[in-house]
This record gives C-alpha cells, sequence and structure tokens, in this order.
C-alpha cells in the first residue's frame, strides 16, 4: 500500500468515526459522561492504562512508542490517570519527595504528543482519571474562590485539558465525569458493546474488578485504574446486544515507574501490579481487544527487560 | 526521511570532516528518533547586542560580547562589568519586548537559511533554551523570577519570525545543566548549541552529538563528540549528513 493509500484509507476510517450517531467525530474537545463511539470494521484500536506521568515508566514507554510505530492504530484511548498530579494530591506526601504541578502537565504534554505522533492516530481520546480529577477536587476542597477564573485567551477555567494546552481543533478528545462537575465515571461505548472506562471498582484479585463492573453495567468492560492485569468472562442469556452469551471483563494494569518517587505509598503494600494494555481490531462491528501483558523476561547477557509480544515481534523497554 | 537535498548542497556535504558522526553515537544498540535539540540563543537568535544596550543604559559601560572568551560573560575580564551587574542586565534584558530584549531579538545571520535546508530535508527539530518563567528560581537564595513573561514573549517571537509553529512540541524550557541528561533519554542524538559546557556535556560525557556554531567562547573547545563549525552555511549539510549517516547504519527507530 503507497504512503498516500495508507492516508486514504485512515482518513476514511475516521470520517466513518460516529459520535453519539452524529457523523462528527471531531465535534469535542471535551465531553461529560459516557460517549457512544460507533468504530467502523477495520479501525486499529490501541487502549493506554495509567501512565502516571511523570512518574511514567520512561524505558518501558519507548518500547509501546515503537509498538504504536508499528501497529498505526486510527484510535489511541488513554483511559485515565494519563497524569499523577501528585503535587494536588491530599494524601500524605514523603517528605523528601519533590513537587511541581506546572512541570508535571509539561511532562504529561509531551509524552502524550509522543504517543500521539509514535502512532500517527488520527483520533486520540483521553479519558479522565482519579488522578485528573485531583485539580478539580484540589480547587474545590481548597481554593473554590478560583473556580470562576478562566484563562483570558482560551476562556477555559483551569482544568486537565487547559493546562496540557490542547485546543479545539487539536485530534484529542477529553472525556470528563458526569456534567465536568469533578469524578471520573466518564468513559466510550464501543459500538454499543464495549465499556470503556476509567475504573472505579478496585477488589484485590486480577479480573475481579473488571467482574464487578460487568455485573452492574451488564456489558463488556475494559478499564484501569486497578494496575492489575486480569481478563475474565461471564455467561449470560445470549440477548440482541450479546448474542454469544459472552460478556468480556479486562483490567488493563499500568504504564508507571514502580521506582518512582510518586509511586513510594505502593511499596508498603506489596501490590500485585501488572504492566500492560490492549490493542486490537474491529471487525463485523464488534471490537476485538486483545490484551497484551508486559512481563520482565531475561535477554542476551542475563539482563532482564520488560518486555511484550505482538505479531512476532517482541518488544523491550529501552536502556536508556 | 524524506530527503530533499540539491546539488549545491550534497556538494556542502561533502566537506563535512570525516569522522562525524561519532563512533558512539553509531555503535548504539539503542535506535534514535529522527529529529534534533537546538539552543535557541546563540544558533538561531543573536542577544549581545540587547546585552550591550542596556549594560550602556544602565551602567554607561560599552560592551563588546563578540570578543569575549567565557560563554559566563560576567566573569569575563575582558568585560568592564561586574557579575551582578552582567546579572542585572540580563534580568531586564530577558523581560524586554523590543528588539534589544528577548520579545524581539534579531535573528543570527545565516541561521534561517540554515534550518529551512535542514526543514526541507524532512529532519524536524526542537528548540531547547533556557528563559527564565514564572517558578525560576535562585538556587542559592530561592528567590524567585516570579513572571513567565520572558517565556510567553520568547514563544510569541518565534512564531511571528516562523521558527516554531506549535509551541507546545516545538520549543521547550529546559535548564542547559539538565539538556544532555533529558536528550539522552529521550533518544535524541544531536543538539545544537553555542554553549561549551553543554557541548561536552551532550558530546563527551553522555556519548551524543554536538554541533557548535562559532562563537567567540568556544572557539578554542576541543572535544570528542563536538563538530565546531566554522560558518552558518556549514550547519545544514552536517545535521543531513549526520542523519543520512545514522539512517545507513540503521540506527533511526523510524518515528
Amino acid at each position: 500500500m503507497t504512503k498516500l493509500e495508507a492516508t486514504a484509507v485512515r482518513d476514511a476510517i475516521i470520517k466513518a468515526i460516529s459520535v453519539m450517531g452524529l457523523n462528527t467525530a471531531h465535534a469535542f474537545l471535551t465531553f461529560a459522561g459516557i460517549l457512544p463511539l460507533f468504530l467502523p470494521d477495520g479501525t486499529r484500536v490501541v487502549i493506554l492504562p495509567d501512565i502516571h506521568s511523570p512518574a511514567h515508566h520512561n524505558p518501558l514507554m519507548w518500547a509501546i512508542e515503537k509498538f504504536l510505530s508499528r501497529y498505526r492504530p486510527h484510535v489511541l484511548i488513554l483511559v485515565g490517570d494519563l497524569a499523577d498530579i501528585f503535587a494536588l494530591s491530599r494524601h500524605p506526601k514523603g517528605l523528601r519527595t519533590v513537587s511541581n504541578a506546572q512541570m508535571e502537565f509539561d511532562v504529561t504534554r509531551r509524552v502524550t504528543d509522543r504517543l500521539i505522533e509514535a502512532s500517527g492516530a488520527a483520533f486520540v481520546i483521553i479519558i479522565n482519571g482519579n488522578h485528573e480529577d485531583r485539580i478539580y477536587r484540589f480547587m474545590q476542597d481548597m481554593a473554590p474562590q478560583l473556580g470562576s477564573l478562566v484563562h483570558p485567551y482560551t476562556k477555559e477555567p483551569l482544568s486537565f485539558h487547559s493546562q496540557l494546552g490542547y485546543k479545539a481543533d487539536d485530534n484529542v478528545m477529553f472525556i470528563y465525569g458526569t456534567e465536568e462537575r469533578g469524578g471520573f465515571e466518564g468513559g466510550l461505548l464501543l459500538n454499543n458493546d464495549l465499556g470503556v472506562h476509567h475504573g472505579i471498582l478496585v477488589r484485590p484479585k486480577p479480573g475481579f474488578s473488571p467482574l464487578g463492573d460487568m455485573d452492574r453495567w451488564m456489558r463488556s468492560i475494559m478499564h484501569g485504574h486497578t494496575h492489575r492485569f486480569g481478563f475474565v468472562a461471564r455467561d449470560i442469556r445470549p440477548n440482541k446486544e450479546y448474542p454469544s452469551g459472552i460478556l468480556r471483563g479486562l483490567e488493563l494494569g499500568h504504564l508507571a515507574d514502580m521506582d518512582h518517587s510518586f509511586m513510594a505509598y505502593s511499596k508498603g503494600m506489596w501490590p500485585n501490579w501488572h504492566y500492560g494494555f490492549a490493542a486490537g481490531l474491529v471487525h463485523n462491528g464488534i471490537p476485538h481487544m486483545q490484551p497484551v501483558p508486559i512481563s520482565p523476561v531475561t535477554l542476551d547477557g542475563g539482563r532482564q527487560k520488560l518486555a511484550f509480544a505482538w505479531n512476532g515481534e517482541l518488544f523491550t523497554e529501552s536502556d536508556r | 526521511m524524506t530527503t530533499k537535498i540539491t546539488p549545491a548542497l550534497k556538494k556542502r556535504m561533502n566537506a563535512v570532516p570525516l569522522g562525524w558522526v561519532p563512533s558512539n553515537v553509531l555503535g548504539q544498540k539503542e535506535t534514535f528518533r529522527l529529529r534534533f535539540w537546538t539552543d535557541l540563543h546563540g544558533p538561531i537568535l543573536k542577544w549581545d547586542g540587547g546585552f550591550a544596550s542596556v549594560a550602556k543604559e544602565l551602567y554607561g559601560v560599552d560592551l563588546d560580547l563578540r570578543q569575549v572568551r567565557h560563554y559566563m560573560m560576567g566573569y569575563d575580564i575582558r568585560l568592564p562589568i561586574t557579575p551582578a551587574e552582567f546579572a542585572n542586565v540580563f534580568k531586564i534584558v530577558v523581560r524586554l519586548k523590543g528588539k534589544d530584549g528577548y520579545g524581539g531579538l534579531e535573528v543570527r545571520e545565516g541561521a534561517p537559511e540554515a534550518f529551512s535546508e535542514i526543514r526541507a530535508a524532512g529532519i524536524p527539530f526542537e528548540i531547547s533554551t533556557w528563559v527564565p518563567g514564572a517558578t525560576e528560581h535562585d538556587h542559592e537564595t530561592l528567590k524567585a523570577f516570579g513572571t513567565g513573561i520572558a517565556q510567553s514573549g520568547t514563544i510569541e517571537h518565534l512564531m511571528k519570525l516562523g521558527i516554531i509553529k506549535n509551541p507546545m512540541r516545538d520549543i521547550r524550557f529546559i535548564s542547559p545543566g539538565k539538556k544532555a541528561e533529558a536528550m539522552t533519554e529521550d533518544h535524541i542524538a544531536l543538539i545544537i548549541e553555542d554553549n561549551p559546557v553543554t557541548a561536552v556535556h551532550a558530546g563527551y560525557a553522555y556519548g551524543n552529538a554536538c554541533i557548535m556554531t562559532p562563537d567567540s567562547y568556544n572557539e578554542h573547545l576541543v572535544s570528542p563528540g563536538v563538530l565546531r563549525i566554522n560558518d552558518m552555511s556549514e550547519l545544514a549539510p552536517a545535521v543531513i549528513d549526520f542523519f543520512e549517516k545514522l539512517e545507513k547504519a540503521g540506527a533511526l527507530c523510524g518515528f
């Protein structure tokens, strides 16, 4: 396929994406609530969980970028906790942990732009997680008087997307909680089949959180938040939406640096956290998302590195 | 890599010294982005005129900054100005909008042509520069600069000049001491610099590559990993040749 043909195919898919039944895929910079999104057959989708920039796993993100540049998804979904927003957390902080809110936004923007560039995705969706929600909660609890301030040029209040500097004509869409009143219950419903949101339930055993979510929604579900990687299926009575009678549930793991001082709280928990993400293709109207576990493997010279395999190729973390 | 190289440019590329690209770059197991970093003040914008003008107005001294030998010019005995006075001039110059200030600095001779040639060859770049911002502070006293106007003025100026298009992607404000480490982590192999310390840091200490612009305060520097050009017309050939060699060696990551 020539470059021109590839661009034409990609443009055709993007034009065919329908949001809320309207054929206006790029109409929103922000959306509040659950957004019904209809992706045409052939759409390649990647969903990345819990990056926690600037506490992201930088060497692993290099492997993710490499993968994205090979797979070239049309749609890239960052399913919450893209940024850690450590500076605005109300949890007790380590005495010697340095935080700087603006630096966190600056790094997050760079990390996000690199992912977008490597993927070539024309449709990028960033779902609000509990960490991004720290901005709203901090303002609400600590400085509500500043809530009415807006930027003189963008007319935006202090928010995640405004601090990242994305504008209405960028191909980036932010999904917030209902009515943008804080919270992180917003998400996507892909092809009336797969719910994608940051995640609210946290259960200690991998797979049990999406199981709980499936029971609440009675839909197939994919989420982040728990930092665990698990896949479950549930039998239901076959119906119009799920003729096979099988609901799929996946929690996606995370992509943060466990040794970062922002993650220090987790050390005492001996967490059963896992690295991972999901990638897939829409076929026959169904988003077939494949869980991609990331595991430490021993490579040349006995070095252990985080790695994952896709389509016969091994992607390993950078040495840098 | 999209190369639109004219015969004239190819001829200039043939004059790039042997031994460039540094062997340490070509021998890496890791691959690099098709992208480089460049400093702003020096490689792209002239800043000496503004300094001299403000110093004359403030302290009545004549500064010829083209003759200085030391990058930290306040400490150069050739200048009739103390380090503290130099720092004061700096704090004023960075806030000014006009031609003497960061909001209106003139472009260095030969820079627009060089960067246009590089762009035409399909090689993107990011400006990495230190400009004091709202939360910048003095190391010892923690006295804050207190305003971001120098950074926003710099961005607006560069956009007017057409040097950057996307201020979120084409420029980052970063202290000189952090550049070498940050570019290395970001898989950036090349930086354009006028600061000899950053050049050595990136080219020698971190084993990347640096092209150093011809300035009086770096003319005696010879260092592994650092190519000092004699004229700005040598910049584009050196950069394009660098990435051609990386591509030939299979050292580019493809994004």
